[in-house]
């Protein structure tokens, strides 16, 4: 898991993050989202141990990035937001490099790369160049890297920023590959609808400071003050049924949306059912009945003001 | 095989391997350094057939009124390890100064970083990896260097003492680039840095020499600084020096401080320090004087052309430098190796630690 406790850098006078505190949990997929410049880079080299914070800390596995920098490097794996490739070396030469770097032993190292080459569906370049593979494969080739000494925590920097949707998509199914496996992945990105579809749980930073953390649907309630309702009746009687909505006391707002009535239930959880029974006790035919998430994008919307730190 | 080298290197200097490896791979492979190998061993061979022929042509001429034969074992030796001097120094920091800021241009050096890779772990197998590169290019060019043996004249430990001289200062080089890789952020940068402070390392002294070399060294040339051609040479070394001041000086303040200055403010200091030289160097100075009475000849043996020249000529010539004359030039020439050989190995080891901490410390 990532502790983050009061973490701050500052660059001269701009403070590029501010007394940021959250936490990741173990085997949590969670999405790092703000503006660029927002301080979303900053964090991830601070927590790699690539930059010393100037105020506060963080722990890593239980482990000080201050403290025990090298502890912190051998249970994350570090993919950087722009990256290059060494040329005139083939693609396990690459890994063997990064493997033999995080001090695996050779005997195991034969092993570990045919595994991560399978993994991120490399195995048929093995032999290649790697300044050869197009900007999709090197970016899974990235990513195979940071797996290749069997971290616990991932570290992804954008893993999918410049990508054709093609690649997008096989990066996207890698990472979801990954949560399987229980790794505990913190990611940064601006594709929010890719970060819905990972991640089960977002920070949101603007100007260095974090705006909100926890589960989308969390937040979503958070901000809207209580659970979205999307309730579909016969169109004619979509008014009357807002209207109905809102004279009750457990439902703080409604109104007609694409075709559909959107409330937001401010009541208890398992009292939801009662807003059902009464709707057709008072003669609707319901349609559909249930919770509406937030989508990421919304919420990022409405949480940020497109402050840059 | 490898498996227990890489297991040995590690337990034996606590330094991982895999950064000399991959050097060696990136290095090696392909036709680049076959090409920098042909290229050297053909200048090598090249200035020594050249030698060879002048030596040739210069002993008819000298034969022919009569004079002793030339040693031509010696020309041979001589023409050889000057041109390996300038190579080495031409080619090795322009490995090494690239090395550390060419992983950062190529946006390498933050997934090296995250690694468990130590600083001492990147900087010295990048480091050796160069110096291996020094060492066989000077190995290609020993057979060159041994036919100063064949023909005679040389004795073989004179070789092996510009040879591993040439090694240390080889070494010196690349550590110093290594300093310059790690300090700066371009690899541009690095190379000016490290091909400017081995110029100021070379040019100054000789620059300065004839005027100290008369007044300091026991029984160097018997020709006095009094007159018209003493003072227009002193007054042109001076100018010179202060010209190369004012250079540094304008390129330190602009990088600096990113400001522009006039040229008085410029020109000033340059005016300051050469009429300080001119001040200085002056015949029967105190300053020379006092260099005179602690014999401080010794000091020119810093500049690798007066070593390597030095340690050719050997006898009364190297032992001017040490202010011993007659029977201890033997001796003096042996002293001379191990003293210089050991300094360069010093500033060796120092620019290393020096790079190894600024890569640390550097984020």
């Amino acid at each position: 898991m990532i502790e983050i406790r009061g973490l701050t850098k500052r660059f001269g006078r701009n403070t590029a993050v501010d007394s940021l505190t959250f936490t990741v949990e173990q085997g949590d997929a969670f999405g790092f989202v703000g503006p660029n410049g927002a301080g979303k880079t900053t964090t991830i080299r601070m927590l790699s141990t690539l930059l010393e914070p100037d105020a506060g800390t963080a722990l890593v596995n239980g482990y000080d990035i201050i403290r025990q920098p090298e502890a912190v490097r051998a249970c994350i794996g570090y993919m950087p937001d722009f990256f290059g490739v060494y040329t005139d070396m083939k693609v396990w030469e690459y890994l063997d490099f990064f493997a033999a770097a995080y001090r695996v032993p050779r005997a195991k190292r034969t092993g570990l790369i045919s595994d991560v080459l399978e993994l991120t569906d490399l195995t048929h370049k093995r032999e290649e160049y790697v300044e050869t593979l197009s900007r999709g494969m090197q970016q899974r080739l990235c990513l195979a890297k940071t797996l290749v000494h069997d971290p616990d925590i991932l570290l992804l920097d954008e893993p999918a920023s410049g990508l054709d949707p093609r690649a997008r998509i096989e990066i996207r199914e890698l990472l979801q590959e990954l949560c399987r496996m229980k790794k505990t992945i913190l990611i940064s990105s601006h594709i929010l609808p890719e970060l819905a579809e990972l991640c089960s749980k977002v920070a949101i930073i603007e100007a260095g400071k974090l705006v909100m953390a926890g589960a989308v649907s969390e937040i979503s309630t958070q901000l809207v003050g209580g659970v979205k309702l999307g309730v579909r009746v016969a169109s004619d009687r979509l008014e009357e049924c807002c209207a109905f909505l809102r004279a009750r006391p457990d439902i703080s707002s409604a109104a007609v949306v694409e075709g559909e009535v959107e409330a937001v239930y401010g009541g208890q959880p398992d009292d939801q059912h009662q807003i059902l029974s009464a709707l057709l006790a008072a003669g609707f035919q319901v349609q559909s009945f249930g919770e509406r998430e937030m989508n990421l994008e919304t919420l990022y919307m409405r949480v940020t003001k497109g402050i840059v730190s | 095989m490898s498996a227990d080298f890489e297991a040995l290197a590690y337990r034996l200097l606590r330094l991982n391997p895999c950064v000399a490896i991959h050097e060696l791979r990136l290095r090696m492979r392909g036709g680049r350094a076959f090409w920098v190998l042909f290229a050297y061993a053909t200048i090598a061979a090249g200035t020594f057939l050249l030698a060879m022929w002048l030596a040739v042509w210069m002993s008819d001429q000298s034969s022919a009124g009569g004079a002793p034969r030339l040693n031509f074992g010696r020309i041979i030796l001589s023409v050889v390890t000057y041109t390996q001097l300038v190579l080495l120094l031409l080619v090795l920091p322009a490995y090494s100064a690239g090395s550390i800021t060419m992983e950062r241009e190529k946006r390498t050096l933050d997934m090296l970083r995250a690694t468990l890779l130590t600083a001492s772990d990147v900087v010295s197998g990048k480091f050796l990896v160069v110096l291996g590169l020094g060492l066989i290019l000077l190995l290609t060019s020993l057979p060159i260097g041994a036919w100063s043996l064949l023909l005679g004249g040389v004795a073989p430990e004179e070789v092996f003492y510009l040879y591993t001289y040439l090694f240390a200062l080889g070494a010196l080089a690349t550590a110093l680039g290594m300093f310059y890789s790690t300090l700066l952020g371009r690899s541009v940068g690095a190379m000016v840095a490290t091909y400017g402070t081995l110029l100021a390392l070379i040019i100054v002294p000789l620059i300065l020499m004839p005027i100290i070399f008369i007044a300091i060294v026991p029984g160097g040339p018997a020709v006095g600084l009094g007159d018209i051609w003493g003072a227009i040479f002193l007054t042109a070394t001076a100018l010179v020096c202060g010209w190369l001041f004012y250079l540094a000086f304008r390129w330190l303040w602009r990088r600096l401080l990113g400001e522009r200055l006039f040229f008085v403010s410029h020109a000033l200091p340059a005016l300051a320090v050469t009429i300080g030289l001119v001040l200085l160097l002056r015949p029967g100075s105190p300053a020379l004087t006092w260099a005179a009475a602690v014999r401080a000849g010794w000091v020119f043996l810093l500049e690798p052309f007066v070593t390597l020249a030095a340690l050719l000529e050997g006898g009364d010539f190297a032992g001017m430098f040490l202010g011993v004359s007659g029977g201890g030039g033997g001796n003096a020439q042996f002293l001379i190796w191990a003293g210089c050989t050991a300094a360069m190995l010093l500033g060796t080891a120092l620019c290393w630690a020096a790079a190894i901490r600024v890569y640390r410390v550097r984020r």
